[in-house]
C-alpha cells in the first residue's frame, strides 16, 4: 500500500535494545533477520506478521527497533530469545521504549559509550582489551575462538 | 557476569565453580555471590555419597531424573535446589512429590535457557513442563526459583526478561519477584535442630 495519510497509518512503538558484545559490529539488516528468526519461532508467522517488527537503526553499541503499537512486550520477550546474528552469539537486552524515534535516540546519547580498546600483552600473548562502565573488561585474543576465564585481583595488577 | 548480573538487577547470584577469592572482592562492587554446588548423580546413594563431600557453606542442588530418583533426593538433607526439571521425563514430578518438596522446603528450579536457546518442539516441551510445575506450585506451595544456567555473559538475562520469559507459561509479576527471593528465604529460615549423626557411641534408649 502507497504512503497513507497520518490518521490512516499504524501506530508504532519503538525499543531500544543494548547489544551484547558491544565491540561486535552489526548492521541492521543482520539484526533484522535474527529478530525476526526468533520471533516467528517464538510466537509464530500470524502474531509476527501482526508485530511488523524491523531494527530501524544501529549504533553505538545500541539498536532501536519498531513495532506497531500494543505488540511491543511481545517483541521484547521475543529480543530476549535472540541468541545469534550472522553466526555470531549475540544478545539484545531492552533498556527503553518510547512512541518516538527522537526520544529513544536522545536516550541513546546519555547512555554509556561502547567500551574504549587497548592493546595489552598478557603471558606473551598479544590481546584487545575492551573496557567498559561499571569496572568491566573483555580481553579478546586474535584467533581464539574458545572462552577462558581469567581473574585480575588487586595482587596481579602490582605484580605487573 | 557477577557485575553484569548486578546491572542486570539482581543483588546477588549463586555461581557454581570458579575461584572463592574473586568471589569475596565481588561483595564490594554491590553483588553478593553464593556459592553452589550442583550434583548430576544417577543414583540417589551416589547422591548423598556427593552431599557429604560438599563443602559446608554451598546450596547444594541436584539435577533431576526419575520419579523414585527425585522422590529419595528430596528427602536427603541438605539438598536445596532440584533443577533441570525440564530435561526429565514427563512423569518425573507429580501433586505427591510436590506436597514432599513443600514440606522439606527443596526449592524447583526453572530454568530459563530452554526458553531462550531452544526452539520449536524442545521449547514447546519446556513451557509445557514449566505449566505444569506452576500448577503445583500455586496450589500446593512448592518452593520455586528462576535460574538463567548461563555459563557466559550473553546467556543472562535481566529481571523484566525473566519476567517477560516466564510469561509465557503464565507466570506473573508478583510470582516472579517471590521466586527470585526464594533463595535468600531458604537460606534464612530457621529449622528445627537435626540429628545428623554421633560422635561417639549411640546413647542407650533407656
Amino acid at each position: 500500500m502507497g504512503r497513507r495519510p497520518p490518521t490512516f497509518r499504524l501506530k508504532r512503538r519503538y525499543l531500544l535494545a543494548r547489544i551484547n558484545p558491544p565491540w561486535r559490529e552489526f548492521e541492521a539488516k543482520e539484526l533484522y533477520s535474527a529478530v525476526m528468526e526468533a520471533a516467528t519461532s517464538l510466537w509464530g508467522d500470524r502474531i509476527t506478521a501482526c508485530m511488523q517488527p524491523s531494527v530501524v537503526t544501529v549504533a553505538r553499541g545500541y539498536a532501536i527497533l519498531r513495532c506497531t503499537r500494543g505488540e511491543d512486550e511481545r517483541l521484547a520477550t521475543a529480543i530476549a530469545t535472540v541468541v545469534g546474528a550472522n553466526r555470531h552469539p549475540v544478545s539484545l537486552r531492552t533498556v527503553a521504549r518510547s512512541g518516538t524515534i527522537l526520544s529513544l535516540k536522545r536516550r541513546m546519547a546519555r547512555m554509556p559509550l561502547k567500551g574504549e580498546r587497548l592493546a595489552i600483552e598478557r603471558g606473551g600473548r598479544a590481546m584487545e582489551a575492551v573496557r567498559y562502565a561499571g569496572q568491566k573488561i573483555d580481553l579478546i585474543e586474535e584467533g581464539i575462538k574458545n572462552q577462558e576465564l581469567l581473574f585480575f585481583t588487586d595482587n596481579e595488577l602490582e605484580e605487573r | 557476569m557477577a557485575l553484569e548480573c548486578r546491572e542486570l538487577g539482581y543483588d546477588s547470584a549463586i555461581a557454581l565453580g570458579g575461584d572463592a577469592l574473586a568471589r569475596e572482592e565481588l561483595g564490594a562492587h554491590g553483588i553478593q555471590v553464593l556459592k553452589g554446588y550442583c550434583i548430576e548423580e544417577k543414583s540417589a546413594k551416589g547422591v548423598t555419597a556427593a552431599c557429604r563431600r560438599a563443602p559446608g557453606d554451598r546450596i547444594i542442588m541436584v539435577e533431576a531424573g526419575e520419579y523414585a530418583f527425585n522422590r529419595a533426593v528430596i528427602s536427603i538433607p541438605g539438598i536445596k535446589i532440584l533443577r533441570g526439571l525440564w530435561r526429565a521425563p514427563s512423569n518425573a514430578v507429580d501433586h505427591v512429590l510436590a506436597r514432599f518438596a513443600a514440606q522439606r522446603r527443596v526449592a524447583w528450579d526453572i530454568e530459563l535457557n530452554p526458553l531462550v536457546r531452544t526452539r520449536g518442539h524442545a521449547r514447546q516441551r519446556a513451557i509445557q513442563r514449566y505449566r505444569d510445575i506452576l500448577m503445583l506450585h500455586r496450589r500446593l506451595g512448592v518452593p520455586l526459583t528462576i535460574s538463567t544456567g548461563a555459563a557466559s555473559v550473553l546467556e543472562q538475562r535481566g529481571v523484566r526478561d525473566a519476567m517477560r520469559l516466564c510469561a509465557l507459561f503464565g507466570m506473573g509479576q508478583e510470582e516472579v519477584y517471590r521466586a527470585l527471593g526464594t533463595m535468600g528465604l531458604l537460606l534464612r529460615e530457621r529449622r528445627d535442630v537435626e540429628v545428623i549423626g554421633w560422635a561417639g557411641d549411640r546413647p542407650r534408649s533407656d
